[in-house]
């Protein structure tokens, strides 16, 4: 059995090669383009679905608006008497959603 | 020939192309360090290599961030931070992966008779722990100093110093039983 000293300093000097180092770079970038794609898609649906969150909250205000001379009961009622009240609250809000929905538009988010 | 940090530069602001020829550049030696800390198992070694480059680029922004920093030869700092990530993504894989058993407990590794001059360092390493063989390796082969094997594993510079005597004691016990 060679000694310690002698088998390390010829695994020094030894080289080892990978048969195909364009391959390795293939394989990394491509993993690399599933990672971000998978990232970018992930950051859409989250974009997506507070788009639809958005859209959905002002199509609510619309019909309950609209509501607001019809004797319906308890909370729909309430809830429209008290948009009708604070007009510059409920245009706020939609100005907020409005710029939400350009934001994630000029962003290409969705 | 264009610099690591050019190239690290170019990647994060003109995208993943760039970082390709780094890939290039480190194959070979990210697969020689894997290949001596897996005991000459060839798939083993490429898969560190890959893991390595990926979770390079993930890190890419932090290279620039501190590590253009830190006190080493300009063209050595690239290569010092690969072999960092490197030793985690070993480590990493040796606790996630069932097939990366300690060498002595596991049949033989995948043989290639192109790596088969460096069977004597293979079977030198056997008796090493996953973390005994990154340390020697680390501290033996590629010559790193205890503080930078310290950044690399992050342990403390004492606990590597003692974790490395006893794996070169227990390797010299070995191989005075042998011959």
């Amino acid at each position: 059995m060679r000694n310690l000293e002698s088998i390390l300093n010829a695994e020094k000097s030894q080289q080892h090669q990978l048969d195909n180092p364009d391959l390795l770079a293939f394989s990394v970038l491509t993993e690399i383009a599933r990672l971000e794609s998978k990232a970018r898609l992930r950051t859409r649906l989250i974009a997506g679905l507070a788009l639809a969150l958005a859209a959905s909250a002002i199509i609510i205000q619309l019909i309950t608006l609209s509501a607001v001379n019809i004797d319906l009961v308890g909370m729909v009622h309430g809830l429209a008497r008290h948009i009708n009240d604070n007009p510059f609250l409920i245009t706020s809000i939609n100005l907020g959603l409005a710029t939400i929905i350009l934001i994630t538009r000029k962003q290409s988010l969705f | 020939m264009i610099s690591d940090e050019a190239l690290v530069e170019k990647t994060l602001n003109h995208g993943s192309q760039h970082f390709g020829t780094l890939v290039k550049r480190y194959a070979d030696y990210l697969f020689a360090y894997g290949l001596r800390l897996t005991g000459g198992n060839q798939g083993f070694a490429e898969d560190i290599a890959q893991q390595s480059f990926i979770r390079a680029y993930k890190y890419l922004g932090s290279y620039q961030r501190q590590y253009i920093s830190v006190n080493a030869r300009a063209e050595d700092r690239f290569r010092n931070w690969l072999t960092g990530i490197a030793t985690n993504c070993f480590k990493d894989l040796v606790k996630t992966e069932a097939r990366y058993q300690p060498l002595d407990s596991c049949p033989e590794p995948a043989k290639d008779p192109r790596h088969e001059s460096s069977r004597d360092f293979y079977d030198l390493i056997k008796p090493l722990s996953s973390e005994e063989r990154t340390l020697f390796v680390l501290r033996y082969i590629y010559d790193y100093q205890i503080t930078e094997i310290a950044a690399f594993t992050q342990l403390n510079a004492g606990t590597v110093k003692s974790k490395i005597s006893r794996a070169l004691s227990k390797l010299r016990d070995k191989n005075y039983a042998q011959s």
